[in-house]
């Protein structure tokens, strides 16, 4: 008996928080999956249509056109970031004095909400009054004509930019945490063995912040298919679709078109895109030795 | 019971009794009123126009003005069952919404009391029904302009064109003297662009077509006079003369500025754009036309209602809600001070009377005799947002940049803008055209 009680009491304390995820996430999550067969406008009661919303999405070009867009986003934000942030990290960590200061000056845009950040950059890439004029000034004549936000074959890049202006500060200090607990022992093993600085970072900083590389890696793919603010901030969506990802068709969808249903669709196909992604991305990573089994 | 236990006993009756009275006195009713102004100046205006004049006409009861960031934040609290009793709507499309889902009350027995259908002009009114019922009162009456910067024009020794060809000169003669003809920017709502297409269709498309498409007697996507005035908006762009193509990265209060500063001459723009030059650009010598005939449609002026005041399902004194609407309404003297004082945009109401208007400018008043003739005189296009299917003005908003970036044909774009007025039709939910 008095086992059988002992055994219990890890479950009475996680209950608060399988009770809380219950009714926050996984009853939310079963209603999104109901309502998606549901023809509704957010307002009242749905007429069930069964797989009509799932069969309206298969054949909607915009949604094509949004998930190339997220998977680009995917793209962009898997390299350039992660390198930026691992590149600055290595250098940081070799910094005694000025390197708090660094991990400021480079952390500060991640803190900046992103409708403010958003903002200030539209203003930056206005054709009138932003960079433009300050590229006329100094006689680059073609980049001072560029409709950053306004031209369809580059806003999805200009947006871009500015997420990862504020986004790869973060990443960076998640390396520079991560390398920070390398013993500094193996460094030194490494150096008695004859390992140059390449051989160091190759053989004793990589291995070292393998689980930080996978837990980037995953949050990126994630984050690069539920990404929102700087382009609903920044174009939502536009022009003529240009930067249209998943997530802001649905918000559109949801609110301003009054397809709640067909929006709720869109989420579980973006949810089923996700999971397959982190599915795939672990097996991946075990594959590669990111991660251990 | 000996006497201190009877005058213990009393004491307390008598305080239960003072307490109990005053707390039954002190109920006092509660309506709350949706309200999407943010900035102090707007706040100012509401506090003057608004809650005080409320306070004064209702005073047992309490209004609170319940402020949202957006219309997405109203309909989550609405779709939760909650929600302010008043809601001010984006229009008639959002209230069929709303109705459609039995969130707001119809109104027709309280038209009927307060005579609601013999205040508003018949296409407000006829505007805000669905399925023959009553569920919004339009709280604003608005209509698409051409606004000149008469400095700009007048330093160039330009006059305002009177037909469309003068216009269709005049632009490029402005490209050529570096200033911007058409100032517009959609680039933090591209639904502004309805402003231009609705403009536009009205006005050289024509009224008597765009009202005997949306009857179903005439097609969207193979009326000659519908093409040619898309084309004619896509030409405009394609040519450099909205914001010299710029209008997707620049905001709207950009292009107001580009107005202002003399570096567009001209805005193609609603009525309510005085309130805006009232009072962030009072200098600005300005003038607001109808835009210029075409040699087949003259002086066409599209209007829309600019919102509509609902009441909420869920209110618990939709007596009350329909008395406070009714004195929004028929207070005159408020109705005109804000017009006068706020450059508020006017309601709909048959009773408003141009000559009672004090204290505007002239270019003011004569915007407002524009408008009245127009009335009058039953010169009205459509705009989108009050007389277009919901689902149709959505597909526009979205895709009328791709048909200027050649992202779209005309074609595809105007079939697809039919088969919202097919479906519009079959399931009864197109507007009431005038």
């Amino acid at each position: 008996m008095k086992t059988k009680k002992r055994n219990m009491v890890p479950y009475f304390f996680i209950l608060p928080a399988f009770l809380i995820h219950v009714c926050i996430v996984a009853i939310p999550s079963l209603s999104t999956f109901v309502m998606s067969l549901y023809d509704w406008n957010g307002l009242g009661n749905g007429k069930f249509i069964g797989l009509d919303n799932f069969i309206e999405i298969f054949q909607d070009p915009i949604v094509k056109k949004a998930i190339w867009h997220n998977i680009q986003w995917l793209l962009i934000f898997i390299t350039i970031p992660l390198i930026l942030g691992f590149t600055a990290a290595i250098l940081i960590s070799s910094l005694h004095r000025s390197q708090m200061l660094f991990r400021t000056i480079y952390f500060i845009p991640y803190v900046i909400s992103a409708a403010v950040a958003g903002r200030i950059w539209m203003a930056y890439m206005n054709p009138y009054y932003g960079l433009n004029n300050f590229f006329a000034k100094i006689g680059l004549e073609s980049l001072s004509k560029m409709q950053w936000l306004g031209n369809p074959k580059i806003s999805l890049f200009s947006v871009a930019f500015v997420d990862n202006w504020h986004w790869w500060g973060f990443i960076m200090v998640l390396f520079l945490g991560a390398l920070q607990q390398i013993d500094p022992t193996l460094y030194e093993a490494a150096r008695v063995d004859g390992a140059n600085r390449f051989q160091e970072l190759w053989h004793v900083s990589i291995p070292g912040i393998r689980p930080t590389i996978a837990f980037v890696l995953i949050m990126t793919i994630m984050w690069s298919f539920l990404t929102f603010d700087y382009v609903y901030v920044m174009t939502k969506g536009g022009p003529a679709y240009s930067t249209e990802i998943l997530a802001t068709y649905i918000y559109g969808n949801a609110f301003v078109k009054y397809r709640a249903g067909y929006a709720n669709a869109l989420c579980v196909v973006q949810s089923v895109i996700c999971i397959f992604i982190y599915f795939f991305q672990k097996w991946v990573s075990k594959k590669g030795g990111l991660e251990d089994d | 019971m000996n006497t201190r236990k009877m005058l213990a006993l009393g004491l307390a009756g008598v305080m239960a009794a003072s307490v109990a009275v005053p707390v039954a006195a002190e109920e006092r009713e509660k309506i709350t009123i949706s309200s999407y102004v943010s900035d102090a100046n707007q706040i100012e205006v509401r506090e003057k126009y608004f809650d005080d004049a409320l306070r004064e006409a209702f005073p047992d009861v309490d209004f609170e003005f319940k402020i949202y960031a957006d219309k997405q934040q109203l309909q989550v609290e609405v779709a939760g069952g909650g929600g302010p009793d008043i809601l001010d709507l984006d229009g008639p499309a959002d209230a069929v919404q709303f109705a459609k889902s039995d969130r707001i009350l119809p109104l027709d027995e309280y038209s009927e009391k307060y005579g609601w259908k013999d205040l508003f002009y018949d296409w407000a009114y006829n505007s805000s029904m669905y399925n023959d019922q009553l569920y919004s009162l339009p709280n604003g009456f608005e209509g698409m302009l051409i606004w000149y910067n008469m400095d700009v024009l007048e330093a160039n020794g330009w006059e305002i064109p009177q037909t469309l060809d003068e216009l269709n000169e005049l632009m490029p003669k402005m490209v050529e003297a570096g200033i911007m003809p058409i100032a517009f920017g959609n680039g933090d709502y591209q639904g502004a662009i309805d402003w231009h297409y609705s403009t536009i269709l009205s006005c050289y498309g024509g009224p008597e077509t765009i009202k005997s498409i949306m009857d179903g007697e005439d097609s969207f996507a193979t009326n000659e006079d519908i093409r040619n005035a898309m084309q004619l908006m896509i030409d405009w762009w394609q040519n450099g003369y909205i914001t010299e193509k710029n209008s997707m990265a620049v905001t709207m209060s950009d292009a107001m500025t580009f107005f202002a500063s003399g570096k567009a001459a001209m805005m193609i723009t609603g009525t309510w754009t005085l309130g805006d030059l009232t009072v962030t650009y009072p200098d600005v010598n300005w003038k607001a036309c109808l835009l210029p005939t075409d040699g087949v449609h003259k002086d066409i002026f599209p209007l829309a209602t600019a919102g509509g005041y609902a009441i909420n399902a869920k209110c618990e004194n939709p007596d009350l809600a329909a008395e406070v609407l009714n004195y929004l309404f028929t207070s005159e003297e408020r109705h005109y001070a804000h017009v006068n004082e706020a450059g508020g945009q006017p309601y709909p109401l048959k009773s408003f009377d141009v000559a009672k208007l004090q204290g505007l400018s002239e270019s003011a008043m004569d915007m407002y005799q524009i408008m009245d003739d127009a009335m009058s005189e039953n010169r009205i296009g459509y705009c989108s947002w009050t007389f277009f299917p919901a689902e149709m003005r959505a597909y526009m908003n979205e895709n009328t940049d791709s048909l200027y970036l050649d992202a779209l044909s005309l074609d595809e774009y105007l079939e697809k803008c039919q088969t919202y007025i097919d479906a519009a039709i079959e399931d009864g939910s197109m507007p009431v055209l005038p």
